[in-house]
């Protein structure tokens, strides 16, 4: 089955993207390939200037590891591992050294505000910690491009304002780049561009001036280096249902 | 590695210690048995070797003719060789002393004078034995015993110990005690010294020997004059150093490790499929995690490493509680090895201290290591292989537990195929050949068999749903719906029933054969011994019990067996004779080859050998061939002139009439006294009129009617196959482990379920009948599937395995009685390996359970 056809797009450093389009439109199919979790059929998928189209599995996995950061929208957090070692974890499988492991971590649960958390499994944070510790995450790693497949989906209206302003905020201090799929276009209005999505197919897409995504709580200093570039692009893809 | 070991493996094993336990349980069974047998095995050859080699002292030849002995005047051509410095006979019984607990005591009859060239007996300060050994000689009752099994029983010097002879019961007066030193730390230190004429009258040996120890002269080459004594002496004596008979020894000790490692092979092969059963469970229950690492940059081969490292852990968990458990279970092991021994070969031995060889430690963790490692590799792999988004995805639960059918099929008809032709052909393919065709019977099955089960348990859905209402069809719809976890321990089941079933085919086959043959050869009305155990080499009835007998009113004659463990092209078949006219006029021999007339005249008349069916394939013996077997008075040659089916001996059987057993190896033992009655007689009468006749000569007479001694040979077969309800019950057990543990995994995967069926309103005792029901559906699967495996693996077992190891070929024989057991019990074990499930299954809250996802 045909999931993508025709789709160009780029996203600039520092751009702010949203995707919107129906369920089965190709939405998540989209954030997979520039995600590297897929492969297209055919095209083109560039991300820092490597062609992920055609890679080995090894090889995308570093990509993945090195470049990409996921935000899911059922958080997918490790249920037994504390908040402090899901952050911790894509740095320890890059086997940084232990005071850097733990310096960026701290720094990373100060960003997202939760300093005092720690300490605490999944199961004792709320939907919206777990968001936050996911986004710490996503972001510890430095990578070229956030991903967020529908963040707010899980959360209430209010917990996930908060997480819009949160990556908007993160947005404006690291200057990282967000391809952030919705179905809330409040959430999508949060964004520079919007890329409408229809049968696989990009329909339209709208620069806007960015919204502000209400109070967004107390998200602590310390800023990332993240953004470089990015630069997806797709012709012709096949790929699975979400 | 570590990392994710910690973080992510520990809490999953945790969570899951149940069903961790249950599978280590697995390996622990293996390796548990593993370890056993061969600490065993090796503590049980290196004490054989020590007691060798401690007896010998400076020995360095042994001659010896066999089981019958030597005759005295062997000595004198030894003496007279040239190089021979010293030559001592020896007379060795094992024997059980009466009331005191132990098993064995190793009685030595030698040459108090002359012996010391030999061996350094030091019998300390002060005893008699030194003083004048003259008195010690002068009267027969005397011993001496060594001070550390004096001191163990309270015996001192002139106390009393009574033997087991073969004049029956005889006290003995210890008249010496040995230090423990040199030989007599021999045997455990349960070691006994008589004079040797002395010896030879307690043991019936006649005017024979067992062995007579050599010492060359120095500077006398060994193989020198090892040639020139067996030129003197002629075929049928053997001259070989001490250490030879500590090899053939050895020999019988591996036999019985290598039968008993079955049990081991069988266990860990169970364990496999546990394990694989678990960790597939497992690979697909943690799919999201599994997506979850992937996308955070985790390569295929750190989740392959992952899960390979967990089977490893889970591996040396059992694998250490394996070999606790094969430390503790090694001395009974090594007491069942001694009783088998005793009862298939008649050696003895005394328990030894455990030996505990490192190397059999380091094989038990690599064989525990593998077996986890290997059972979780294809797991790992599927796990390995899974797309991160698919891992991520939701409802992709059965495509990943979905396996290639096509292909299995084709592979799976490929080795029906060649097992087919395979074991059509095994008689001549010998061991490595028939364990191959076994590994293709097995692998055809278990590849074939996962295309069985689902249109099963189709057939089965209505019949439950109507025996167990919607219980039942919730049950097995679950178990068709998880084909991978179903599977799995269905196959587990399956070889184990299928090992229950061939074994107990077999043991069937065997039992009905030799009921058959036993109740035709078996018909003299008593049977006279001179101890009740049974194929001990220490008692003989002396031969002139046989007139005796004969002379009690009411006894029409009788006749006296004699059955001695030849050497012969490397095996050791048993030699059995009777005054075969007289034998010929009570029974018919059960002929199945050669002339019956001819060996019925010839054979009597001392002129020819018949054979067992087994001697005649496992030597390849044809009726016309001229058979040589070596005697102490030269090869005996004589054709082979008929084959009978006889169940006497494993390694087969050759029958002669006893005057050429007399007269060729000079032995006048007799092992029993095969009695007829006048027709008409009181047999209480006559057995208390032949007790009373021997009274004078014997305390300790065991006189048993036919059917009495059928029931003791019923016994000793059932010693023998107690091996094989050993391996039923491992295969048994690991089989529960395996239903218990796929319940466990089954509730923690149905969380949801449950807990959406208790918030239909489902109440307790429903859940409990869910759970024990779909237990009950694996184990009829499995029983059904094993059945069908089982009954093809007797066929090959009684037709091929049989004929490999026994030359016997059995009868094809379903064992009704087990395979109608067998259900009651795995419903027991089923329904008790569901409980702990079911207590699961009830903790379940439905509000947790519907918020699962």
């Amino acid at each position: 089955m045909i999931v993508l056809d025709g789709v160009s797009l780029t996203v600039r450093k520092g751009e702010m993207a949203a995707v919107m389009g129906q369920s089965g439109s190709g939405k998540s199919t989209l954030l997979n390939l520039i995600g590297g979790l897929d492969q297209p059929t055919g095209g083109s998928v560039r991300i820092d200037g490597i062609e992920l189209a055609g890679l080995p599995d090894d090889e995308l996995t570093r990509v993945r590891r090195e470049k990409i950061g996921f935000v899911f929208q059922f958080f997918n957090l490790l249920p037994t591992l504390s908040a402090y070692d899901n952050i911790a974890l894509p740095l320890r499988l890059q086997r940084k050294a232990g005071p850097l492991v733990r310096e960026r971590t701290l720094r990373h649960l100060g960003l997202v505000g939760l300093s005092g958390r720690a300490d605490h499994l999944p199961d004792e944070l709320s939907g919206g910690e777990c968001q936050r510790v996911a986004i710490a995450r996503a972001l510890v790693m430095d990578p070229v491009v956030l991903l967020a497949d529908e963040p707010t989906g899980n959360l209430d209206s209010k917990t996930g304002a908060e997480i819009l302003a949160l990556l908007q905020q993160i947005n404006r201090q690291t200057g990282s780049t967000l391809v952030m799929v919705t179905h809330d276009a409040a959430a999508a209005s949060s964004c520079d561009r919007i890329l409408r999505l229809c049968d696989g197919h990009l329909e339209g897409e709208e620069r806007q001036q960015r919204g502000e995504a209400g109070d967004a709580g107390e998200p602590s200093t310390g800023a990332g280096t993240l953004p470089r570039q990015i630069a997806p692009a797709g012709r012709r893809a096949r790929g699975s249902q979400p | 590695m570590v990392f994710l070991l910690r973080g992510i493996s520990w809490p999953y094993f945790k969570k899951h210690w149940v069903i961790t336990a249950l599978t280590a349980a697995g390996v622990a069974l293996g390796v548990g048995v593993y370890v056993a047998i061969q600490l065993s095995a090796t503590s049980l050859k290196v004490s054989m070797r020590q007691t060798v080699d401690r007896i010998a002292g400076k020995t360095q030849l042994e001659v010896m003719a066999g089981e019958a002995g030597l005759p005295e005047e062997t000595l004198e051509i030894v003496r007279a060789q040239p190089g021979v410095a010293a030559a001592q006979p020896v007379v060795e019984a094992v024997v059980k002393p009466e009331g005191l607990g132990e098993s064995s005591l190793m009685v030595l009859g030698i040459d108090f004078l002359g012996d010391r060239s030999l061996r350094d007996w030091d019998f300390g300060d002060g005893s008699e034995v030194l003083d004048d050994p003259l008195i010690f000689l002068a009267q027969p009752d005397s011993i001496c015993l060594t001070e550390e099994f004096a001191a163990r029983h309270h015996l001192g010097r002139e106390g009393r110990i009574t033997l087991e002879t073969g004049h029956g019961l005889k006290p003995f007066t210890i008249r010496g005690l040995i230090r423990p030193e040199g030989p007599a730390t021999a045997f455990g230190g349960n070691v006994a010294l008589m004079d040797l004429y002395s010896a030879q009258y307690a043991f019936s040996r006649g005017k024979r020997f067992d062995r007579v120890d050599v010492m060359l002269a120095p500077g006398a080459p060994l193989e020198a004059a090892r040639k020139r004594l067996e030129a003197a002496l002629g075929a049928g004596y053997t001259v070989e150093p001490p250490s030879q008979r500590g090899a053939q020894m050895e020999v019988l000790v591996e036999n019985f490790a290598a039968m008993m490692s079955l049990s081991c092979w069988q266990a860990i092969f169970i364990a496999v499929f546990l394990i694989f059963n678990v960790f597939a469970v497992a690979a697909t229950r943690r799919r999201r995690e599994i997506g979850i690492l992937r996308s955070l940059g985790v390569t295929r081969g750190q989740v392959m490493g992952l899960f390979l490292a967990e089977g490893a852990i889970v591996g040396l968990a059992g694998t250490a509680a394996g070999i606790c458990l094969g430390l503790a279970m090694a001395g009974a092991v090594c007491r069942f090895m001694i009783g088998l021994t005793e009862v298939a070969y008649g050696t003895t031995h005394t328990a030894p201290v455990l030996v505990i060889r490192s190397l059999v430690l380091v094989v038990g963790v690599v064989l525990g290591l593998v077996t986890a490692v290997a059972a979780a590799f294809f797991p790992a792999r599927a796990a390995a292989r899974l797309q991160p988004v698919e891992a991520l995805a939701k409802g992709r639960f059965q495509r990943f537990s979905e396996g290639s059918s096509r292909s299995r099929l084709i592979l799976g008809a490929a080795c029906a195929l060649a097992a087919l032709l395979a074991a059509s052909s095994i008689a001549s393919r010998g061991m490595p050949g028939t364990i191959a065709t076994l590994i293709v019977i097995n692998m055809a099955a278990l590849l074939l068999a996962p295309s069985l089960i689902g249109p099963l348990l189709k057939v089965l859905r209505p019949a439950w749903t109507s025996v167990f209402g919607v219980e039942g069809r919730v049950a097995t719809d679950s178990l068709i719906q998880a084909p991978r976890r179903t599977s799995a321990t269905v196959l587990a089941l399956m070889v184990a029933i299928s090992f229950v079933i061939a074994l107990g085919g077999m043991v069937s086959s065997y039992r009905r054969s030799y009921g058959i043959w036993l109740n035709g050869v078996l018909n003299a009305d008593f049977y006279l011994m001179a101890s009740d155990r049974f194929f001990s080499k220490a008692y003989h009835i002396p031969p002139d019990f046989q007139q005796e007998v004969e002379s009690v009113p009411g006894v029409r004659w009788a006749e006296p067996f004699r059955g001695i463990h030849v050497e012969y092209q490397g095996r050791r078949p048993l030699l059995a004779s009777l005054p075969l006219a007289r034998t010929y006029r009570r029974l018919d021999p059960p002929i199945i080859a050669g002339d019956k007339k001819g060996w019925m005249d010839r054979g009597t008349r001392g002129e020819a050998f018949c054979v067992s069916d087994n001697f005649s394939r496992l030597f390849k013996v044809r009726i016309g061939d001229t058979l040589s077997l070596p005697s102490p008075t030269g090869p005996v040659r004589l054709p082979v002139l008929a084959v009978v089916r006889d169940y006497s001996s494993d390694q087969g059987t050759i029958w002669v009439d006893r005057s050429v057993y007399v007269s060729r190896w000079k032995d006048e033992g007799i092992d029993t006294l095969d009695i007829m009655l006048e027709k008409g007689v009181d047999q209480r009468q006559v057995a208390a009129a032949i007790r009373q006749r021997l009274a004078g000569k014997t305390n300790r007479l065991f006189i048993m009617t036919n059917k009495e001694f059928k029931k003791v040979i019923s016994r000793i077969l059932d010693q023998f196959f107690s091996l094989s309800y050993i391996q039923l019950a491992i295969a048994l057990l690991v089989a529960v482990l395996g239903v218990a543990n796929t319940l466990v995994i089954s509730v923690s995967e149905r969380r949801r379920e449950l807990g959406i069926l208790k918030a239909l309103g489902t109440q307790r005792r429903q859940v409990i009948r869910l759970i024990i029901v779909e237990a009950l559906g694996i184990v009829v699967c499995g029983g059904v599937l094993g059945y069908l495996l089982g009954s093809y693996l007797i066929e090959f077992s009684v037709e091929s395995l049989s004929e490999m190891f026994s030359g016997w070929t059995l009868p094809y024989a379903f064992p009704w009685g087990i395979a109608a057991g067998l259900w009651p019990l795995l419903a027991l074990v089923t329904v008790v390996a569901a409980l702990y499930p079911a207590r699961l299954a009830l903790a379940v809250s439905p509000a947790e359970a519907l918020e699962f996802e």
